[in-house]
C-alpha cells in the first residue's frame, strides 16, 4: 500500500549538509503495524513527515494507494492528509475550547458533513478509545493519557488508510503508554488499521508486526 | 439720543421689565414700547437685539403678510443641501443660505475646526482600534502557532484557520460598534440636555447616521485586516516549523 523508493531528504546547512534521510526503499503493507527505531538524530522523524506529507522530500517517490503523493498540490495535499492520513504527536495538542467531542469531529465537519454525521462519527471513535464517558470534558479535564486518547481518536475519526504516531507515549507514565499501545493493537487486530510509530521504547517491541530499525538515515534492519 | 450708537440690550438691560423705550423704525418712524422683558439665548447675535411683535412691525411698516426672510428650521440637522433642492425643484429660485453660510465668519471657522477635530478623533480612534485588533489576533495566533500546524496536519485547510480569526475579529469590532454606540447615545442625551455654553450659543453634539455608518464600516474593514495579517502570516507557515519551530 505505502511504496518508498531512494527517499532522500537533505538539509542545506550552508557549510555543511545533513543527509537526514539517505536512500531509503521499503514498501508497507495495508493492515500491518510498523514500529520505527533508531538512535536519536537517526532520521524516524524526517521518515515520518515525509511519508505523512508534512514535508517534502529532496528526492525520490512515495505512493500511497498507486498515488505518486509527491505530485499533488498543497491544496491536494491538504485533503489526502484529511481524508486519508491521521497523526499523533508527541504532544497531544487538542485544543482547549472545544469539548473532547468537539474536537474529534472537527475533522469530519472539514470534510462538509452534517453536524448530525460529525457527531456520530466522533462519538464512534471516542467510544472505541474508551472514553465514552468524557466526551464534553474539556482538556483541563482529562488526564494526559485520556487527552492523547482523544488526539488518536481525532487522527482516526475519519478512516484514515495509516494512522502515524510520532513518540505518541513519551510524555505519559508506563501505565498510560501501555493503554496507548493496547489500543494501537486492538485497532490493528479489529480493524486492520495499518500503523506507523516512532518509538525508543524496548517493550513497545512486542505489540508492533515488524521494526524498521533506521542509522544516519538509512535502514539498516527490517525485521518482522 | 445718538441713533447709531444704538444698543437695543443695554438700553434694555438699563430699562428693565416694564420700562418705556423708544426704538427706531427705519430711521425715522418711531414707536413707543412697554419692555416687557430680557432676552437671554446666550447668543451674542440674539441677545443684543429688541424683538417686537408681527403685529406692531406690521402696523409700524405699513405691510402684511411680508418677508424679507424666512428661516427654515429642519428636523434633522445635516440635511440642508437636500432640502435646499427640494426647494428649488419647488421653483423657488431666491438666494438660499444653509445656516453654515449664512452665519459663516468666525462661527464658520469654529464649525469647521470642530469638524476638523472631529475628522482627527475619528481617525486616531481607528488606528488605535486597529492596532488593538492586530495584536490581540497577533497574540492569539503566536500562542496558538503549534495548534495551527497540528490543525493543518490533521488536514484542517489553512482559509478555515484565517477565516476563524477574522471571525474573532470580527466579534471584537461587532462588540466595539455597539459599546460604541451606547456610548455615543449616552453622551449626545447628556449633552443635549446640557449643552455646552459659548459665546456664540450653546454647542451640543449632534451624531448623524451617515458619520455612524462611515465609522462603522471603517472599523469593519480594519477589523478584517487586523484579523486577516497576523492569522495568514502564522497560517502560512510551513506544519513542521509551526509545530517544532
Ligand atoms: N529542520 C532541520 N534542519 C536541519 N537539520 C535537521 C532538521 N530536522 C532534522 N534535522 C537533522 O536530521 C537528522 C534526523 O533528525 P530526526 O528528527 O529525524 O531524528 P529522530 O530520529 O526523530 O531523532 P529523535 O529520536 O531524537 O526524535 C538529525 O541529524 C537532525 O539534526
Ligand atoms: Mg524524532
Amino acid at each position: 500500500m505505502i511504496e518508498i523508493k531512494n527517499l532522500k531528504k537533505i538539509y542545506d546547512m550552508g557549510a555543511i549538509k545533513v543527509k537526514a534521510l539517505n536512500d531509503i526503499s521499503i514498501n508497507i503493507e495495508k493492515g500491518e503495524f510498523v514500529a520505527l527505531m533508531g538512535a536519536s538524530g537517526s532520521g524516524k522523524s524526517t521518515f515520518l513527515h515525509q511519508v505523512g506529507l508534512l514535508d517534502s522530500p529532496t528526492s525520490g517517490d512515495i505512493i500511497i494507494d498507486n498515488i505518486n503523493v509527491l505530485d499533488l498540490s498543497e491544496k491536494e495535499k491538504t485533503l489526502f492528509r484529511l481524508n486519508k492520513l491521521g497523526y499523533v504527536f508527541q504532544e497531544y495538542a487538542i485544543l482547549e475550547e472545544l469539548t473532547a467531542l468537539e474536537n474529534v469531529y472537527l475533522p469530519v465537519l472539514m470534510m462538509g458533513k452534517s453536524k448530525q454525521e460529525c457527531i456520530a462519527a466522533a462519538k464512534e471513535v471516542l467510544e472505541k478509545v474508551g472514553l465514552g464517558d468524557r466526551m464534553d470534558h474539556f482538556q483541563k479535564e482529562l488526564s494526559g493519557g485520556q487527552q492523547q486518547r482523544v488526539a488518536i481518536a481525532r487522527a482516526l475519526v475519519n478512516k484514515p488508510k495509516i494512522l502515524f504516531a510520532d513518540e505518541a507515549t513519551a510524555n505519559l507514565d508506563t501505565k498510560s503508554s501501555i493503554q496507548i499501545l493496547e489500543l494501537f493493537r486492538e485497532l490493528n487486530k479489529k480493524y486492520g488499521q495499518t500503523i506507523i510509530m516512532v518509538t525508543h521504547e524496548n517493550f513497545h517491541k512486542k505489540y508492533v508486526d515488524r521494526i524498521i530499525y533506521l542509522k544516519d538515515g538509512k535502514v539498516i534492519k527490517n525485521m518482522e | 439720543m445718538n441713533w447709531e450708537k444704538f444698543n437695543p440690550l443695554m438700553f434694555l438691560m438699563a430699562l428693565g421689565a416694564g420700562g418705556i423705550s423708544v426704538i427706531p423704525f427705519a430711521i425715522f418712524q418711531y414707536t413707543t414700547e412697554h419692555g416687557k422683558g430680557l432676552v437671554t439665548l446666550s447668543q451674542m447675535g440674539t441677545d443684543s437685539l429688541a424683538f417686537i411683535s408681527e403685529k406692531e412691525m406690521e402696523s409700524v411698516l405699513g405691510i402684511d403678510n411680508k418677508a424679507s426672510l424666512i428661516l427654515v428650521k429642519l428636523s434633522t440637522i445635516g440635511t440642508e443641501d437636500k432640502f435646499r433642492k427640494d426647494f428649488a425643484e419647488l421653483g423657488i429660485s431666491e438666494d438660499m443660505k444653509t445656516w453654515q453660510e449664512k452665519i459663516g465668519g468666525i462661527i464658520g471657522t469654529i464649525a469647521g475646526t470642530f469638524n476638523l477635530l472631529t475628522m482627527i478623533t475619528t481617525l486616531v480612534s481607528l488606528i488605535i482600534a486597529a492596532v488593538i485588533i492586530l495584536v490581540i489576533i497577533y497574540i492569539n495566533t503566536v500562542n496558538k502557532r503549534k495548534q495551527i500546524g497540528i490543525l493543518k496536519a490533521i488536514g484542517i485547510d489553512q482559509e478555515v484557520i484565517i477565516f476563524s480569526y477574522i471571525f474573532q475579529a470580527l466579534f471584537y469590532c461587532i462588540a466595539g460598534i455597539f459599546f460604541g454606540l451606547l456610548l455615543i447615545w449616552g453622551l449626545t442625551n447628556i449633552f443635549t440636555q446640557n449643552p455646552i455654553p459659548f459665546p456664540m450659543g450653546e454647542v451640543s453634539p449632534i451624531i448623524t447616521f451617515p458619520l455612524l455608518a462611515k465609522s462603522s464600516i471603517s472599523l469593519l474593514l480594519i477589523s478584517l485586516i487586523g484579523g486577516f495579517l497576523p492569522s495568514w502570516q502564522t497560517a502560512r507557515q510551513s506544519i513542521l516549523d509551526s509545530i517544532w519551530g
